[in-house]
């Protein structure tokens, strides 16, 4: 699971950290539902995550109101992650009656930016995030939403993970 | 007033490869039945793609799936509501504001989007190559542009008393 792992956080990086900007994703995160006596319902964990800071920061300089560091808003991500989680769960069992199946893709759209929950299996995700709402708009953080979905597919698959 | 709303959201299920079912929620009558909403949908193509997925075999018409979606309509009002409540603040320090929920689940889509301060907008389809050629979303924010537009520029009630 280890050599898997690192493998997953080869593609995170590639895409958000290793690229150079503008790039689409400021943050992303690989998740995976870990059970335990105080959380039995399952909880999720980031197992691996990826973030281009410098870009964030630069992005975060052209907002007005109280100044806020790369670290704030990934916290911020961080602690909604398993929020979304929880909601996307809920809403399956009340989808599944329109025949539809379970989310396998949302879309956050907010104001400034948008969150992308992406499931890779029945007990992991990829959570991305940006501020740039341009990159929202022309659909480039959803194409690369998808195309790390795939990469950490094709890992699992040939590490029989 | 209303009838321009229900023309516009006719014409909107009528583009093809896009939305079958759309239904707007006015905000001054939220707590009017969700059947008493402006509403379109293209029967004839849920029809087809009811038939396309084996979901006649579940006793399933057009007619019962456009009634499945409008009882997921409040559940998903819900958590939409819920998610914007716990979103991180906007970069610029304004309280989060979540505008549009894309659902992309295992066959076709489900959408809920704000219209600026006159109300939400569920929309949903059963085909799966529109969401993933992005063609439904595009559909789903020109609706919502649209609908702005007319209720903004037109004087008259959106409710009917």
């Amino acid at each position: 699971m280890a050599d898997t792992l690192s493998v997953v956080q080869d593609v995170l990086d590639n895409m958000v950290n290793f690229r150079r900007p503008p790039i689409g994703l400021n943050y992303v995160a690989y998740a995976v539902e870990t059970h335990s006596n105080s959380a039995p319902d399952g909880e999720m964990k980031i197992a691996t995550k990826s973030s281009n800071k410098d870009y964030l920061e630069h992005l975060l300089k052209n907002f007005s109101g109280p100044s806020k560091t790369a670290d704030d808003q990934i916290e911020l991500w961080e602690r909604l992650l398993p929020l979304v989680h929880k909601a996307m769960s809920d809403l399956d069992d009340k989808l599944m009656e329109t025949g539809q199946g379970e989310n396998v893709r949302v879309v956050f759209d907010v104001d400034m930016g948008g969150y992308f929950y992406n499931r890779i299996s029945r007990h992991a995700i990829l959570f991305g995030a940006t501020v740039d709402q341009a990159q929202i708009n022309n659909g480039r953080c959803d194409r690369e939403m998808q195309q790390m979905v795939s990469e950490i597919q094709a890992v699992f698959t040939a590490h029989g993970a | 007033m209303l009838s321009r709303i229900e023309s516009l959201l006719q014409e909107m299920v009528k583009l093809p490869d896009g939305l079958q079912f759309i239904v707007f929620l006015p905000v001054c009558s939220a707590s009017a039945p969700v059947t008493a909403a402006p509403r379109a949908a293209n029967y004839t193509s849920i029809d087809v793609l009811i038939r396309l997925h084996g979901l006649d075999r579940l006793g399933n018409t057009a007619q019962r799936q456009v009634e499945i979606w409008e009882s997921k309509i409040s559940p998903i009002a819900k958590c939409f509501a819920e998610l914007d409540k716990a979103g991180p603040t906007e970069p610029d320090g304004r309280p989060s504001s979540l505008t549009r929920l894309v659902l992309d689940v295992e066959v076709g889509g489900i959408f809920y989007a704000t219209v600026g301060n006159h109300g939400c907008v569920f929309a949903a389809t059963l085909d799966q190559q529109p969401l993933n050629s992005g063609l439904a979303e595009k559909y789903l924010i020109t609706a919502v542009n649209r609908l702005d537009s007319l209720i903004s520029g037109l004087s008259g009630p959106v409710c009917q008393k």
